[in-house]
């Protein structure tokens, strides 16, 4: 019978560098979606609605996962059955988190995200005191945050084969609206907020 | 439902499912924990990158058929 260590020293040779990042992820998901059930479980009031909620996440999550980790195998293995160069390379060295503000692939998602993050961590409380004395519905934020999201989304790097453009054209509109894109969530996350509040 | 057809449906589920994934983290790292938060919506990029890659797939495997 072969040696399990042999077999795990092979299969981590054998395993590619998004399966590697995606297992990296996941347990980076795994330990936090942990850590705040045991921070809200060991608190004087348990609220065991916010545990179903994390809980569902955490499945949906590794439903995900697992979906992910089977696509990539699935098309690694048609590449490699039909010899294709291209398509077997590009999976086996794939760019992933990029921090260049201006790949075509990325588009400036992860930029819109992060400014995102830190204007509601910065801004929520003075911008919900300003919205709250306005008129407008938090159900109106909710929707045009959806709106512009559902918007940009295909014309920068992740969907921008469903417009059938050319790929190589304006790399800064393709930024622009993955910034757009990105800043979106905060608008939802305000409407979120000025429900919650 | 073609091949082709198919990829959309997975980059579009995709789009969606991290994006609901950033939006939670931004929520935590509000009203939670800020690092549990930021971590999150960094773990969300799992499905935002497979779909950039995804897409990318899809040129390949199209270029492949036409060809």
């Amino acid at each position: 019978m072969p040696s399990v260590r042999n077999s795990r020293n092979k299969r981590k040779k054998n395993s590619i560098v998004i399966e590697r990042i995606a297992y990296s992820l996941f347990y980076l998901f795994s330990i936090v979606i942990f850590y705040l059930i045991w921070d809200i479980y060991r608190k004087e009031t348990i609220v065991w609605e916010a545990i179903y909620v994390y809980i569902i996440v955490y499945l949906a999550f590794l439903v995900g996962f697992i979906l992910i980790i089977n696509d990539i195998y699935n098309n690694y293995n048609y590449f490699k059955n039909v010899k294709d160069k291209k398509g077997t390379e590009l999976i086996e060295d794939i760019h992933f988190l990029c921090a260049n503000p201006i790949c075509p692939r990325c588009g400036g998602w992860y930029w819109g995200l992060t400014v995102s993050l830190m204007i509601t961590l910065a801004f929520k409380d003075s911008v919900i005191s300003i919205l709250n004395d306005s008129v407008l519905s938090p159900y109106i934020l909710i929707v045009l945050g959806v709106l512009i999201f559902m918007i940009t989304t295909p014309f920068h790097g992740v969907l921008n084969f469903l417009t059938k453009k050319n790929q190589k054209t304006n790399d800064k509109l393709k930024l622009a609206f993955g910034i757009i894109s990105g800043l979106s969530l905060s608008v939802i996350v305000f409407g979120i907020s000025m429900l919650l509040n | 439902m073609d091949n082709r057809s198919k990829q959309i449906f997975k980059g579009v589920s995709l789009t969606i499912i991290s994006a609901l994934f950033a939006l939670f983290g931004i929520i935590i790292a509000n009203y939670q924990n800020l690092i549990a938060g930021i971590l999150i919506v960094v773990a969300s990029s799992l499905f935002w990158g497979y779909a950039c890659l995804l897409s990318e797939i899809v040129e390949i495997r199209e270029k492949r058929t036409a060809s």
